[in-house]
């Protein structure tokens, strides 16, 4: 039994300017997991690395037979016997983040062998640690990372370390 | 003699004049100096005393191949331990002191050991301190070893930035090679990395008088900017520092003195290996004389530091030597060949003169080589192969390497134009060989039973008779003859003394050298500090808690939060005893409802047709009769019938089921819980979604509970135990579970994370307590509700906690089945779940063993004062616990026992009338 | 720090991947009758070869479950196989 309150800092805002770097935090109305064996060619488009996402709808690809809609119509929790696909709500399990600047990507490297010219199919890869989603947003220089919840502090904490370096 | 500084040359500023102190006195250097060719400019000779003999030393090498300057070097509030004064870039205000010296190098107390080196040999230790017990000597040896000592200031604060990287062509080394390998890479468009370990690129060329027909300075500011250019990165101050798996090569870049150095990890499409060649030293009496040292070593300091170490030189050069830049600065040089007989140095506390047969002459300083030996080491990291070379007396690079070429020096290639060739070759990408060269060295190895005192290991004072002595007593193996010597332990890892000493063994046994080999190269070529590593990875950051959606809230209640099972959750709310909080929180979950944060149970989503089936393989229980709406208690088990998790499975639907497995254990089951989807069974009709994190869950336990959920108007129906109840709170979908792990009725409220604090707050202004995990762990082992891995162990299967029913009656295939029928799994004596009763007023120590005749029968696992029952209860793990109710046993714990009787586990409300209340 | 590759996600580093156990190990038919020593054997022995091993490896941010061929003693990567159709 011990009170370790006072060595762990609340957590608070993950936004935060750096040198060449500025992170914010980004409210999506809706995230839904979806998986079924047909997926990614339903949601063709579906974001892997280096892909770049434009507007705010849009599907990102996790896996073999799964993908996380941004900001898709609302659906049912569970399994969709029309469409073969399982849903779940992930709307509050990942936090997002906004990370823009020149700094962007050498920031992102401290956590990650993340390199451009290396494609992968997915979005999902481990940074800081911590498997999150991360793709670029809008243009090649922004990018968004989709963390689990509970992991934001420690995530926020680890980027904002790489960005004062 | 003293040293020299010219009034012109080098790569210094005379303009930026430094002031520091060494061993207590103030000395003046410029800026680009390193602390040593400060000191060699300010005549200091003595830079530090021998690790074993306190034999005074001078500077050996001008950068990587010193052993000898090791110092503690403060600047401002920064103190490091074991610097090497030929590394590190001297600063205005700079302090330093030699290590293993006292009160300094030019005098040191323990200078006496060397008069006894008769009998401090190799192999000492271990022949001296046998008798009575080497524990009665150890303090005090131990207090003798060791180098610089870590001051109490030590900033702990240097955090190494971490850095992953890429490129088409890595090039290390900045010297003629390098430059001329990365300029050719770069100019055909390849994405080029160049590394340089010192803060002006350019080797040894600033040692040479022209270049393809220029100033070295003039070619290297050429070669720099063309490959700039072209777009080529420059990293100066940055060391290659190994080679790892699958090409990975870690890079340490200097961000200043007192700063942790910036760790990169590069990745590139290949690598030019350009790292040059060191001197190595020649073995004869006094050798390691202060004022003996490399004769590369003379070359750089006068060609970096314009500094000219002594007006009457002697070369002694396996080698050859251009003597011209020695001459030009006004030394008096003279040649001795060590073929022409055995050398000896005159000596005094430094080197006075030279003898060789009935020649001696008086010297300020001499200048060895014993001929180049390549720098090969990341070659051998990246698994290359070595070959012998009798010409260069070298080991060179072997055969080939896909990601990795060797060339100029390190390849063995000395000659500066077919160096400069063969590393434009390397740079463009073209195959070719290594090329012919005049280089030839004659062998002038170690002569064993030769007299005098001959150092092979300067720093650790390993002589050429410390080697006989190891061949004596059969450490021949060069792994052997490093470890019972120390030979090749040195700071510099054996970049002076590992030639020389295994030529010492092959000349003993009078084997070839190739045949003796070398010991393994590893990483890290030169010391890196551990920080560089460890990089972000400390405080909260080194092992970082999950946190909750509700912490903020918790944190307002005043709760005490610790970890448990990696999540940062409060053990308690409140000041005061932690203790008397605790069982007041109890108090009131049982009489009136207490509110809990269970957010980070498990929320395993399993859906599709191929669902049910699936979970009642996984699950030691029958999963597949269970009703929608319904939930049931059940285990994970391993193949090899081991309880791996437990918890409760909920159906929703036909085909949607919630795994809410242990809140610790979430990611191993979902893993667990995909493996055996892909493997074995239908991937396309079984989906697996962990949506722990999208949900909070409040708890609310207690009598009172269903009048709070009233109150806090969420909608439970009249939902019975182990039913689950799908509504909405406030427009937003909510679970609620009424599920017991307190053994009162409890409702387990699950909702989006984001509208816990709303649903959080509503409970608690409808009267409900907020309650830790502390006491939610003394309500659960009052009924007797285990928590595994905690109340279980690596052995433990079902039925040795009292659910034997699926083991004999389960008609499907379930994971661990067949485990639970071997003759372990039937054995008489498992350790079962238990309840120990005593009459003390403490709870029993957990891990106290029940002790039968002097022999453990099981343990304690949980055990704790019971609020409810005012006494204390205690969960165990006992050896045919079951059968044995009501026997009396001994509790035994660091020599204090206890008596107690054995029970059913439950000690609460056996009947389980409160929990359908 | 060694390059493994995804089947569906590409080459990524090791510290993604988690060892899920050697190739071929069938589960016996637990319904059937199955000697202590055929279920010793699918429990307990491992082939643990020098050279080249198959392994069953999971990528963990994916969950891609793919068996690799690689070498125990150079660390090189042979091959990478979905189990399930073709990447």
């Amino acid at each position: 039994m011990r009170d370790d309150s006072a060595r762990w800092h609340p957590p608070g805002s993950s936004a935060f300017d750096a040198p060449g770097v500025s992170v914010r935090e980004v409210s999506l109305a809706r995230q839904t997991m979806v998986s079924g064996t047909m997926v990614l060619s339903t949601y063709s488009l579906a974001i892997g690395w280096p892909d770049v996402a434009l507007g705010e709808a849009y599907a990102l690809c996790m896996r073999r037979d799964r993908v996380l809609l941004v900001n898709a119509g609302a659906r049912r929790d569970g399994f969709d016997p029309d469409t073969s696909e399982a849903v779940s709500d992930m709307t509050d399990g990942f936090a997002v983040l906004a990370l823009s600047g020149p700094r962007a990507l050498e920031c992102l490297q401290a956590g990650a062998a993340l390199d451009p010219a290396q494609p992968s199919r997915s979005a999902f890869r481990r940074v800081f640690g911590t498997d999150v989603l991360l793709y670029r947003h809008g243009d090649e220089s922004t990018f968004r990372i989709h963390v689990p919840r509970a992991d934001l502090a420690a995530f926020a904490a680890a980027l904002h370390a790489a960005a004062k370096d | 003699m003293s040293g020299t500084r010219l009034a012109s040359g080098g790569v210094i500023d005379r303009s930026q004049p430094l002031t520091f102190r060494f061993d207590g006195r103030s000395y003046t250097g410029f800026a680009g100096d390193t602390l040593a060719s400060a000191l060699m400019a300010s005549g200091v000779r003595v830079l530090g005393r021998s690790f074993k003999y306190h034999r005074p030393r001078g500077l050996w090498g001008a950068w990587s191949d010193d052993a000898n300057a090791i110092m503690n070097v403060s600047l401002g509030a920064s103190e490091l331990p074991n610097c090497p004064a030929s590394m590190t870039y001297l600063e205005d205000g700079m302090t330093a002191r030699a290590v293993n010296a006292w009160p300094s190098a030019g005098f040191d107390v323990k200078g006496g050991l060397d008069a006894l080196h008769r009998w401090l040999g190799a192999g000492f230790y271990y022949k001296t301190f046998m008798w009575p017990d080497w524990h009665l000597f150890e303090p005090s040896i131990r207090k003798m070893a060791g180098l610089g000592h870590v001051s109490v200031n030590v900033s702990e604060d240097d955090v190494a930035a971490h850095q992953h990287a890429f490129c088409d062509v890595l090039v290390v080394g900045g010297g003629a090679a390098g430059l001329a390998a990365a300029r050719a890479a770069a100019e055909l468009g390849h994405d080029v990395c160049l590394v340089d370990d010192q803060r002006v690129p350019g080797g040894g060329v600033y040692q040479m008088q022209q270049v393809e027909g220029q100033a070295p300075a003039d070619w290297i500011a050429e070669e720099r900017a063309s490959l700039e250019a072209a777009g080529a990165r420059v990293l100066s101050e940055t060391t290659a520092f190994g080679v790892y798996d699958h090409g990975l090569i870690g890079l340490a870049q200097s961000r200043g003195f007192g700063a942790a150095p910036r760790l990169i990890r590069m990745r590139a499409g290949r690598v030019i290996l350009a790292a040059g060649a060191l001197d190595r030293p020649l073995t004869f009496p006094g050798n390691d004389r202060p004022g003996v040292m490399a004769l590369n070593t003379g070359a750089e300091l006068l060609a970096r530091y314009g500094t000219l170490v002594g007006q009457t030189l002697a070369i002694v050069s396996a080698r050859g030597c251009d003597v011209q830049p020695f001459e030009a600065a006004g030394a008096r040089v003279s040649r001795f060949d060590p073929k022409e007989g055995q050398i000896a140095a005159r000596q005094g506390r430094h080197v006075t003169g030279l003898v060789q047969g009935t020649r001696f002459e008086p010297f300020d300083a001499v200048f060895v080589s014993g001929g180049w030996t390549p720098l090969v080491h990341l070659w051998r990291h990246a698994g290359g192969k070595l070959q012998w070379c009798d010409q260069r007396q070298a080991f060179l690079p072997d055969g080939q390497l896909t990601q990795m070429r060797a060339v100029g020096a390190a390849n063995g290639t000395f000659d500066l134009p077919a160096a400069l060739d063969e590393a434009r070759a390397a740079g463009r990408g073209d195959a070719g060989a290594r090329p012919a060269t005049a280089y030839h060295v004659d062998p002038s190895w170690p002569a064993p039973r030769s007299k005098g005192r001959q150092w092979i290991d300067f720093q650790h004072d390993v002589t050429l008779k410390d080697v006989e002595v190891a061949a004596r007593e059969n450490y021949v193996s060069v792994e052997h003859l490093k470890r019972y010597t120390t030979l090749g332990m040195a700071s510099d890892q054996g970049k002076t003394s590992n030639m020389a000493g295994l030529a010492a063994m092959a000349a003993i046994q009078g084997r070839p050298i190739p045949e003796v080999g070398t010991t393994t190269f590893r990483p890290p070529f030169v010391p890196v500090p551990l920080e560089l590593y460890r990089g972000h990875h400390r405080e909260q950051l080194w092992h970082p808690l999950k946190r909750l959606p509700l912490e903020p809230v918790h944190r307002d209640l005043g709760a005490a939060l610790g970890e448990y099972g990696g999540w940062l959750r409060p053990g308690w709310y409140g000041a005061g005893t932690p203790a008397e909080r605790v069982a007041d929180e109890v108090r009131t979950a049982r009489q009136g409802a207490g509110l809990f944060d269970g957010s980070p149970l498990g929320k395993i989503e399993v859906m599709g047709p191929g669902a049910e089936a699936f979970l009642n393989f996984v699950y030691y229980n029958t999963m597949r009769t269970l009703a929608p709406g319904r939930l049931r208690y059940g285990f994970m088990l391993t193949e090899a019938g081991i309880v791996f998790d437990d918890g409760v499975l909920a159906r929703l639907g036909q085909d949607h089921f919630i795994v809410s497995c242990s809140s610790s254990h979430v990611d191993a089951v979902r893993t667990h819980l995909e493996a055996w989807r892909q493997d074995g069974n239908d991937p396309d009709s079984i989906f697996v979604h962990d949506a722990t994190q999208a949900w909070a869950t409040v708890t609310v336990t207690g009598p009172e509970a269903p009048a709070i959920l009233r109150a806090a108007g969420v909608d439970a129906g009249d939902l019975a135990h182990m039913n689950l109840h799908e509504t909405e709170w406030q427009d937003t979908p909510m679970r609620i579970a009424r599920v017991s792990f307190s053994g009162d009725a409890s409702f387990e409220l699950s909702i989006r994370a984001s509208r816990a604090a709303a649903l959080w707050s509503a409970l608690r202004n409808a009267g409900a307590t907020p309650i830790g995990i502390e006491a939610m762990s003394i309500m659960r082992a009052e009924k007797g509700f285990i928590i595994i891995g905690k109340d279980t162990d690596g052995q433990t299967m079902p039925h040795d906690l009292g659910f034997t029913f699926p083991r004999t009656k389960k008609t499907a295939a379930f994971i661990g089945d067949r485990s639970l029928h071997t003759d372990v799994a039937r054995a008489p004596g498992r350790k079962q779940l238990v309840g120990l009763a005593h009459g003390g007023d403490a709870p029993l120590p957990t891990g106290a063993h029940v002790v039968t005749d002097g022999a453990s029968e099981g343990y304690v696992t949980s055990s704790y004062f019971s609020p409810t029952l005012d006494r204390p209860i205690a969960l165990a793990l006992v050896a045919n616990g079951a059968s044995r109710i009501g026997e009396a046993v001994t509790v035994w714990h660091l020599g204090t026992q206890y008596a107690a009787t054995i029970t059913m586990p439950c000690a609460f409300d056996p009947e389980g009338g409160r929990i359908h209340a | 720090m060694q390059i493994f590759s995804c089947p569906f996600c590409g080459p990524r580093p090791e510290t993604e991947f988690h060892f899920i156990g050697e190739l071929g190990k069938t589960r016996p038919e637990t319904l059937q009758g199955v000697s202590d020593e055929d279920w010793a054997r699918y429990l307990y022995t491992q082939r643990n070869e020098k050279g080249r091993v198959q392994e069953v490896w999971m990528h963990m941010p994916c969950a891609e479950l793919f068996v690799m061929e690689r070498d125990s003693v150079t660390m090189e990567v042979i091959t990478v196989i979905a189990l399930r159709g073709v990447s």
